[in-house]
């Protein structure tokens, strides 16, 4: 079993992945989730998914974020049915994260041509600022609900495996959005 | 394995065979449609890990005790999820392991009628002092010569040869006396299985073991291996094949680490489960639902060394014991006894 553990810390895997609001704690994430399943069932957004042993042993089968299939309407279902509460209730969409948005210079339509406003449009909570004629980030009203990455037209004919699975604008973790 | 049965002819008392076995095939292929219902309609009712609606739900044992090592603290679902899994094990005491957990269908599959209980001892071969049996036949065949010397010793009550073992305080001119007045139908004391009453074995420091690890590194780390989370976690991987394209390598190693376990390792259930032995633990305070054998039908109460119910039963134990909590429920015995004297009431 120790063996078992071991291997399991070896090959955690550098990934850090976008937890449903209220995991965003990592270690207790980890510590607490048993990958029972129930709140990737219970999401009616659909835009949790589960983490494959590609993001690392012990992330494998855990869930995690995914705005390409559904944003996060902080409906709180996920953490009402975590049975350990890996996922905290609680989550406050005014105040906490569940990451930031992160513009892609390189594939945003915006910078490329001009024209799309599509995640402006999308943002429920005034946070993206289209005045400079490209999108930017407010990032202490972003949340990380993922609205403007599940709209955003760009790369979305390529996100199939073995091609750039990256929109024009990325929720990121807020470590990840500062650097 | 139920196909084997109806097709072959079957005598008149033996048509409650696979009645038992049927349902709980049923049962177990329910719990994983009921999966496949919350992977499409989003129900969040979840899989072996966590069953339940919305906040209230059963876990799995195991996983929650992990939980409450790693340091962190749980929320208050984990104690109600433990409770209600422990008063179900009160209630139906180890039938998760013959009714849901998918690794004896898994043996079975993969095995081809060799699986978990298959484990069984022919009539012929008592178990030895350490428990193991001193051979192990195909199940098939094994049932079927199980009958046979049943059959062939009602016929020329050559069982009667054997001297069943007569209390001490019973005297010699009482026991010649007793022998010719019972000559023909002199009860055989009960033989007992393996794995009667309350023990410890490899299963429970194979528990002790994942508890500590999990204290020592942190994450549940049973839940990496377990075959019962694994092979949920195959059909969920397979599911995504389907709805997102989404290959990854977990399509492979997922069932192939549960195969290897279930299959390579014969005797996974019984020596290697640290979830039975959780459960085990749990079900030694089991009242309810324990097989209950009529000792006037009885064939050993009759004279006959019948071994029929010991010898069909998966998890080596006599149902005619009071105290054998590793049993699951499996009604293989109340399926295979030639008078049908076993029962499964609520009460015993």
């Amino acid at each position: 079993m120790c063996a078992v553990g071991g291997v399991g810390v070896a090959f955690t895997g550098e990934s850090q992945l976008l937890r449903p609001p209220g995991g965003q704690d990592e270690d207790r994430f980890e510590s607490l989730c048993l990958k029972c399943d129930r709140c990737r069932s219970v999401c009616p957004c659909s835009c949790l998914t589960i983490a494959t042993l590609e993001n690392g042993v012990i992330n494998a089968r855990t869930p995690r974020i995914d705005f390409h299939k559904g944003y996060c309407n902080f409906c709180g279902k996920c953490a009402d049915v975590c049975p350990t509460g890996a996922i905290l209730p609680g989550f406050d969409p005014d105040g906490d994260k569940i990451g930031i948005a992160v513009v892609d210079h390189d594939e945003c339509l915006a910078f490329r041509g001009g024209g799309c406003e599509r995640c402006v449009d999308a943002c429920p909570y005034d946070a993206i600022d289209f005045s400079a004629s490209y999108p930017v980030v407010d990032a202490s009203r972003c949340n990380g609900c993922g609205q403007c990455e599940y709209v955003c037209p760009s790369n979305v004919l390529r996100s199939f495996s073995g091609s750039r699975s990256t929109r024009g604008i990325n929720v990121c973790l807020e470590d990840e959005a500062a650097s | 394995m139920n196909d084997n049965k109806s097709k072959s002819p079957e005598r008149g008392e033996r048509t409650a065979r696979g009645r038992i076995s049927k349902a709980r095939g049923w049962v177990a292929l329910a719990f994983i449609g009921s999966v496949g219902v919350g992977l499409a309609l989003h129900t969040g009712t979840g899989t072996y890990s966590a069953f339940g609606i919305d906040q209230i739900a059963a876990i799995c044992p195991l996983g929650a005790l992990e939980t409450l090592l790693t340091g962190q603290t749980p929320t208050w679902h984990v104690l109600v999820g433990l409770a209600i899994v422990v008063v179900l094990v009160l209630l139906f005491g180890k039938a998760f392991c013959a009714w849901l957990c998918p690794t004896p269908w898994l043996q079975r599959l993969f095995r081809r009628g060799d699986g978990c209980d298959a484990e069984v001892l022919s009539p012929a071969a008592k178990p030895t002092e350490d428990g193991r049996p001193q051979s192990v036949e195909p199940a098939e065949s094994n049932r079927d010569e199980g009958f046979r010397t049943v059959e062939t010793e009602r016929a020329d009550g050559s069982s009667l040869d054997q001297e069943p073992e007569q209390p001490a305080e019973v005297g010699d001119a009482e026991q010649v006396e007793q022998q010719v007045e019972n000559a023909s139908v002199r009860a055989l004391p009960p033989v007992g299985g393996a794995r009667d009453g309350f023990h410890l074995d490899a299963r429970h420091a194979v528990l002790g073991g994942a508890l500590v690890s999990t204290a020592i590194f942190g994450f549940p780390v049973f839940c990496l291996v377990c075959p019962v989370g694994l092979s949920l976690a195959t059909i969920i991987a397979v599911w995504h094949l389907f709805q997102f394209n989404e290959l990854t390598w977990g399509l492979l190693v997922f069932p192939a680490i549960t195969i290897a376990e279930v299959v390579l390792l014969k005797h996974w259930c019984h020596t290697i489960c640290p979830l039975g032995a959780l459960i085990s633990l749990i079900s030694a305070g089991n009242r309810t639902f324990r097989p209950k054998v009529d000792e006037s039908q009885c064939l050993r109460e009759k004279g006959a060394d019948c071994t029929a119910c010991i010898t069909v039963c998966p998890e080596r134990v006599d149902p005619h014991m009071p105290m054998i909590p590793e049993c699951t429920k499996c009604g293989k015995c109340v399926e295979h006894c030639p008078v049908q004297a076993i029962k499964i009431p609520f009460l015993k």
